[in-house]
């Protein structure tokens, strides 16, 4: 008789990775393998810059006249795009079991939420960031990730730690990238929103290139902690694991900030303009490829050896 | 399961969804509050209705309506004040009792302390000095009274108040022919230059001094002691109304040396000594000048019309002049020095270390009596002006001296005006200098400069401008590394401008071709932005547009 | 077969502790940055002249001092007005008052700042040294009329010293939304002043 339960499920087990059992279902998904899981983010992130595109050439082209309240709306269903954007590409996933989208729009908000009432208000009005985070680079560079880094990347892990995490819905290693990546996105679109609103509406045109830097941006900080989270539910991990992915995230966010400062603003001369943001787009979109790339190379691999020692304990 | 689960994730939302509302989405910039130190009401009770018959004004009251009155003179291109009285207020719309020796003492003769402005002190509160609020001009002055109506005009940064908007709390008038000797009196005023809170003293009529031409009850005597600052100042009976005024003999006046001290750096060399103006402060009182005394003033004031004194004396003007007054050109003499000047030699520019200068002009035309006033200024700041009764005769040749006594004459370009006749036209001037002329031209590339920097400062995010960023453009040669390791020394410094509320900007002073400046810009909210060693060259337009984006 | 742990699902030290550590960690680097937070916002640099010496806030510019004037600082990138502590040196006569160095500051404050208007005045001590607190407000405009600038309310707070035959002022002039952020700044200035 089996003796073991499914940590997801709490069926009976047979299949075990590492130390954790899994029943047959579950052990099946948690090792199922995404094969073109890479291209679709490529395709993704390739899908934000043509939407910014677009919309910059549509902006300088019909330079349509919004003023007031239109212009903000404007600006705030602009700010929806980006992510919408990466919603559809989870749901054309080829999979075995969809997520539901309940959830992953649940993540979704409870992101935007979290950094609404915690996370702006953290930054703006207790650390007063806009101070004394440009007085110099040190003051950027540490500021940027003891204060904004770890603020912003703990609320999006708790918004998947402390909701789906536990669920049975959560059965796959790229579940925790998925999941983190959606509260990630949440948060950045909120964080775009407030951008459009406490300007009292933004030109389209110029707003949208720093709109996707910061979904980009974002997605890809909360998919490192995702990748952590995921790990942590299907193998046991020693104590410091979470910790380090959180501090990873963190720090990554810190110097992102640092280095978009610095490529974007370039100072002030006569041959040029002082600041070129579409330098933090390439940034940003680097950044997205790069970390996604680590990320599924490393899911890949788990699974990899999961799957290998399992067939080796089996055999 | 799955409910429970999706149940938790639906509590949570719905937290956080009432904090960020609490919070709000749009964060708008913090907010702070007023200083801990709230704001003390300084609104004045509203006031009494003037009806005959009606209850007269509380101690509170009565200590509220009387002020503080400086004369002001411009020394060093600023007002500051060379003596000081007492005054109440009688009417809400801003009219003051005082003295006239307090209200112009050019008046009773003494055209050397006229004052250029007089500063109103209100109370605020009763253990605090009075706060300095208003100007007032003269309405109606009687010198040989001693008595004068002021109205208040403008507040002190020279803007205009609507008399009827000021609702200031008023002592109304009594009737000083109803006292009797044993009355009960109230006396209140500001005895000394500044610090000093009002102060009140008391005590009792005791009896009436007559003079000729005025009647029977031209003083009233009194038995309370006040020092010379309460002079112009209120007595009240104690029913609350105004029955005299608290009148000092100052300098000036037959006998009485008042006590004059120095308290102020008024010639701006950091020490306080002889060398400085004193303000005379002591005396004692003749006694109070009754109330019924000023009523034509009063009703000359309130009605507008001009104010003729009905006992003469040749300190007030008599005549309005000719109308054919005319004063030739000026020369200029070296003086003898003090204040008995005597011309010595013509000259067309003083030396430096000159102690005075006299400027002589011919005249015609004009009438023993009428009035007449000089200005004198340096480099445009109000160095002297006072105001006269002519008595030199119709026609003939005189000259006004300006001299110091302790120091000699700054070096600048001094410029003289004389007046004369009811309207005061400007009858001659001239210009001289002292000491060679003004200082050089401080910034010697203005005039070497072509180019006209301008542009907007904006936010490259949101296209939005930026407004009130500071720009500053550093002297050639010096980069912004530079100018750091110097502390951002202002000597460093070549121009400066701040962005409008639009976001433009333009710099005031214009760059040379071929050479190197460096421009910072600061804006809350963003990293500093600079560029070295910026070039305009000669394919440069001369209105340059730079504009300057910033991102955060 | 040997048993490993009795139950799968029985969350491992690392499962169970490490969510507390993640928050520990975040707490940790929050508190980190605050104080580093105060550190940046504390820098300052010694400033010394014949009349006085202070610890000025590091990045502010000094402006040439005019009149009475023997310190001037202000703070380039404060939102709307700058930030500006300035000191004074004004001669009084010896064994005064100190409201009457505060009246004859009034009065050339009315004469030169606009719609100023006196909030509070009183005696206070301050750092241990007797002063009188003077606390007041105006509007500061551009006088080029050809400049659209938005006029900005300043809340002023003047601490007025008694010293022999001199009065030393200092002077706080801040925003109205800055002022009591940055109070605590000045206060820091306000101590190290030595005269």
């Amino acid at each position: 008789m089996p003796d073991h339960i499914c940590s997801v499920c709490k069926q009976p087990a047979e299949n075990k990775i590492k130390t954790r059992w899994f029943c047959h279902e579950h052990f099946t998904s948690a090792t199922h393998q995404r094969p073109h899981a890479w291209r679709s983010f490529v395709l993704l992130i390739i899908a934000q810059i043509v939407f910014v595109g677009l919309v910059y050439l549509l902006d300088a082209g019909i330079k349509p006249v919004l003023a007031g309240s239109a212009l903000v709306w404007a600006g705030v269903l602009m700010a929806l795009i980006p992510a919408a954007i990466w919603m559809v590409f989870f749901y054309l996933q080829d999979r075995i079991e969809p997520e539901p989208k309940g959830f992953i729009l649940a993540v979704f908000l409870l992101g935007g939420l979290l950094a609404a009432a915690i996370g702006t208000p953290l930054l703006e009005n207790i650390f007063h960031i806009s101070k004394w985070i440009y007085a110099d680079t040190a003051a950027t560079i540490l500021g940027s990730i003891l204060v904004v880094g770890f603020s912003q990347e703990f609320l999006k892990y708790a918004a998947v730690r402390y909701s789906i995490y536990r669920s049975a819905e959560f059965d796959e290693a790229t579940d925790g990238v998925i999941y983190a990546t959606a509260a990630g996105l949440g948060y950045a679109t909120l964080l775009n929103i407030q951008f459009v609103i406490s300007n009292g509406g933004v030109d389209l045109g110029a707003s949208v290139i720093r709109m996707a830097v910061v979904a980009l941006a974002h997605a890809s900080f909360a998919a490192i902690t995702g990748y952590f989270l995921g790990r942590a539910k299907f193998e046991q991990e020693p104590i410091w694991w979470m910790p380090l992915g959180l501090t990873l995230a963190a720090t990554v966010n810190g110097l992102f900030n640092w280095m978009r400062g610095r490529v974007v603003q370039s100072g002030i001369s006569l041959t040029s303009a002082s600041s070129n943001p579409w330098m933090g787009l390439i940034l940003a979109a680097a950044l997205a490829i790069i970390t996604t790339g680590i990320i599924l190379w490393l899911v890949r691999r788990d699974i990899r050896s999961a799957l290998a020692s399992e067939t080796g304990r089996l055999s | 399961m799955k409910l429970y689960k999706v149940n938790r994730i639906l509590v949570m939302v719905v937290i956080l969804v009432l904090v960020s509302l609490a919070c709000g989405t749009s964060n708008p910039p913090v907010q702070t509050q007023a200083p801990q130190s709230q704001p003390t009401p300084t609104n004045p009770p509203p006031p009494k209705p003037n009806d005959n018959g009606q209850a007269g004004s509380s101690r509170t009251d009565l200590i509220a309506a009387t002020v503080q009155i400086y004369g002001l003179v411009t020394i060093n291109g600023q007002l500051s004040p060379i003596y000081s009285g007492s005054g109440t207020i009688i009417s809400s719309n801003g009219l003051i009792l005082t003295n006239a020796h307090v209200a112009s003492p050019a008046s009773q003769g003494d055209t050397s302390d006229e004052p250029d402005a007089l500063a109103i002190g209100v109370m605020d509160k009763e253990d605090k000095p009075p706060v300095f609020l208003y100007y007032a001009n003269v309405k109606a002055v009687d010198g040989y009274l001693d008595l004068a109506v002021i109205q208040i005009t403008s507040t002190m940064d020279g803007a205009y108040v609507d008399p009827d908007s000021l609702n200031l709390p008023y002592v109304q008038m009594g009737n000083s022919d109803d006292l009797h000797v044993g009355d009960h009196i109230d006396i209140f005023g500001f005895p000394g230059i500044g610090g000093d809170t009002i102060t009140f003293t008391d005590g009792n009529v005791s009896g009436f001094t007559a003079e000729d031409g005025i009647g029977d009850r031209a003083w009233i005597k009194t038995d309370a002691t006040f020092a010379g600052g309460n002079s112009g100042g209120l007595a009240a009976n104690d029913a609350g109304y105004i029955i005299g005024v608290p009148t000092i003999a100052s300098s000036g006046s037959e006998g009485n040396i008042t006590d004059c001290r120095v308290v102020q750096d008024t010639n701006g060399d950091g020490e306080l000594d002889s060398g400085d103006t004193c303000i005379p402060i002591g005396g004692f009182i003749n006694g109070l000048r009754p109330v019924n005394l000023a009523l034509p003033l009063i009703k000359a004031a309130q009605s507008g019309q001009q104010y003729a004194s009905p006992f003469g004396g040749s300190d007030q003007p008599t005549s309005n002049g000719s109308g054919n007054e005319a004063f030739g050109q000026i020369t200029w003499y070296t003086g003898s020095g003090g204040a008995d000047c005597e011309m010595v030699d013509q000259v067309s520019s003083f030396a430096s270390g000159t102690y005075s200068m006299a400027a002589a002009f011919d005249f015609s035309g004009m009438t023993d009596g009428e009035p007449w006033a000089e200005e004198w200024t340096v480099d445009g700041d109000v160095l002297y002006s006072s105001d006269y009764v002519w008595n030199l005769g119709r026609q003939g040749t005189t000259y006004s001296c300006l001299y110091n006594e302790t120091q000699p004459m700054p070096d600048g370009n001094y410029h003289v005006e004389f007046y004369a006749g009811e309207n005061y036209d400007r009858l001659t001037q001239g210009d001289v200098t002292v000491g060679g002329g003004g200082g050089g031209n401080p910034n010697p590339n203005v005039d070497q400069g072509v180019v006209t920097v301008f542009g907007q400062v904006y936010d490259v995010n949101s296209n939005n401008p930026l407004p009130d960023a500071e720009i500053y453009v550093l002297n050639p040669g010096t980069t912004y590394a530079n100018w750091k390791a110097n502390n951002y020394a202002d000597a460093d410094i070549y121009s400066f401008t701040t962005s409008d509320y639009q976001g433009n900007y333009t710099l005031p002073d214009k760059l040379a071709l071929n050479i190197g400046y460096t421009f910072v810009v600061y804006k809350d909210g963003y990293s500093i932005t600079f560029g070295d060693d910026l070039v305009w060259t000669v394919q440069d337009p001369l209105d340059y547009q730079m504009d300057i984006s910033l991102s955060n | 077969m040997t048993e490993s742990s009795s139950t799968s699902n029985t969350l491992s030290l690392g499962d169970r502790f490490s969510d507390w550590v993640v928050v520990a960690i975040t707490l940790v680097a929050l508190l980190a940055g605050w104080f580093f937070k105060s550190s940046v916002e504390n820098r300052s640099v010694l400033f010394q002249s014949s009349a006085i010496q202070a610890q000025i806030p590091q990045g502010w510019h000094t402006g040439v001092p005019q009149g009475d004037d023997v310190l001037q600082v202000n703070d380039p990138l404060s939102t709307g007005f700058g930030t500006t502590y300035s000191v004074k040196v004004i001669p009084i006569e010896a064994g005064s008052a100190v409201g009457q160095a505060a009246s004859l500051l009034t009065l050339q404050r009315g004469q030169l700042l606009t719609a100023y208007r006196v909030l509070e005045q009183k005696k206070v001590t301050v750092y241990g040294k007797p002063a009188y607190e003077l606390s007041y407000v105006f509007v500061e405009t551009d006088p080029n009329l050809t400049h659209g600038d938005l006029p900005n309310i300043v809340l002023g707070l003047d601490y007025i010293y008694l010293s022999g035959d001199h009065a030393v002022v200092v002077t706080y002039w801040a925003d109205k939304q800055n002022f009591e952020y940055d109070l605590g700044r000045f206060q820091l200035f306000l101590k190290s002043l030595e005269f």
